[in-house]
């Protein structure tokens, strides 16, 4: 969320709105001399400013006076984060910040997104022959394919897809990502075993998502 | 490293630096996390919903989504910011169900019918002792937004990036809010301390 900066004297209506901020401190330096300058030239505004200060005390001490966490909740938690699997993404070592994996791998350089863009186009049609070289002839669209367990499909995303919107998006479908990028920038996603009989559908959902989606292909 | 160093190395951390941890799958680094929000997100949510039960439950869906979610974190906003941002989602939830949103403006409107008048509790209740009982009769979004704000401290963008919602909006709800809550004193015939 873009942060709205003021710029000029600030009106009273600003000053008034702003004071909340000001007694915690969390207003910028610019807010802060306007909030003093109005404060020797509005005679009421000292009055305005003691009745902040009188919320934001009793809002504080309320909240601290709230009993601690009962202890089993952290017990509760640990037991469920044993059994609950995290959203993984493709780990590349050298970007180790959470999240980073994606934009390390395609930046925000906007001739960098242009080339993988193009990529993106090239590699629907090599995606195949790169992960799985199979004999002419022998693969075909990932529609064709009916009724393998566990199946993997290439499937190309766009530029600028975010990590989040594409693991929602598989997450949805069932769906994880196994192996990638791959030359090109493909990543092999396996849909679940219990989605036999399903690809078909899968493909369908994965390119229905123009916005995410670049291209799917049938991997193996 | 000993289980000591290693705490400490834990509360030396940034907020960040744990989160990535967490994404690696490090339990230890949950645990840090945890204790480190405990205490301020759990007043949150018993302020917000006013059921410890229900808070101690939204914290802990709200710190294993941390867990599962980590890896996603893209770093646009603050650690303590997003994982608000998920309590928030979670408590209006749970809210939701409770269908205490719709139910909450019929709560204030009572407020003003059982009123005591100026001459009965007042004189032996402390002023901020006062504030903060009638804070627990504002509606649900009144009540977020003064917590967010006086107690957690957080700015009018961190506020809206919890919410949500545009910056002006955090400003007309929490001008609404300190109406509300003045309206309140005026009822209890706390005329002076309105501003």
């Amino acid at each position: 969320m873009k942060h709205e900066q003021h710029h000029g004297p600030l009106e009273p209506q600003d000053v008034e709105e702003l004071l909340p901020w000001y007694v915690t401190g969390r207003v910028s330096r610019e807010e802060a001399r306007g909030i003093e300058a109005a404060l020797k030239t509005m005679p009421d505004l000292a009055g305005k400013l003691a009745q902040v200060q009188r919320e934001r005390e009793a809002v504080s001490r309320a909240s601290e006076a709230v009993e601690p966490v009962p202890p089993e909740t952290l017990q509760r938690l640990l037991q469920q984060v044993e059994t609950t699997r995290q959203w993984r993404v493709p780990r590349i070592e050298s970007h180790s910040e959470a999240g980073g994996w994606l934009k390390a791998a395609m930046g925000r350089n906007v001739v960098w997104q242009a080339a993988f863009a193009a990529a993106c186009v090239a590699i629907v049609a090599l995606g195949v022959q790169v992960y799985n070289p199979p004999a002419p002839g022998e693969y075909g669209l990932a529609s064709d394919i009916n009724g393998v367990g566990g199946a993997t499909l290439l499937v190309t995303f766009q530029p600028g897809a975010t990590a989040g919107d594409i693991g929602t998006l598989l997450t949805d479908l069932g769906a994880t990502i196994v192996d990638g990028p791959k030359p090109g920038g493909a990543y092999v996603v396996k849909l679940s075993s219990n989605q036999t009989g399903d690809v078909e559908v899968a493909t369908s959902n994965l390119l229905a998502r123009k916005d995410l989606v670049a291209g799917v292909m049938a991997g193996q | 490293m000993d289980m000591l160093s290693a705490r400490s190395a834990d509360a030396a951390a940034s907020d960040g630096q744990l989160l990535a941890r967490i994404a690696r799958g490090d339990k230890d680094a949950v645990t840090a996390l945890y204790r480190r929000l405990e205490r301020p997100l759990f007043a949150f949510l018993v302020k917000t919903l006013r059921d410890r039960e229900a808070a101690a439950d939204v914290l802990n869906e709200t710190m294993l989504d941390v867990w599962r979610q980590a890896g996603r974190f893209e770093g646009k906003s603050s650690v303590a910011t997003w994982i608000y941002s998920i309590a928030h989602h979670k408590a209006i939830s749970w809210l939701r169900k409770r269908r205490e949103v719709e139910l909450d403006e019929e709560a204030v409107a009572e407020v003003a019918d059982d009123a005591p008048g100026a001459d009965s509790k007042i004189a032996a209740e402390d002023l901020s002792h006062t504030i903060a009982r009638l804070m627990e009769k504002l509606s649900v979004d009144h009540r977020i937004v003064l917590q967010l704000a006086y107690f957690q401290e957080f700015s009018v963008g961190q506020i809206a990036e919890i919410l949500d919602c545009p910056e002006n909006t955090v400003k007309t709800r929490m001008f609404y809010a300190r109406q509300r809550l003045r309206a309140l004193l005026e009822a209890e015939g706390i005329e002076g301390a309105a501003a």
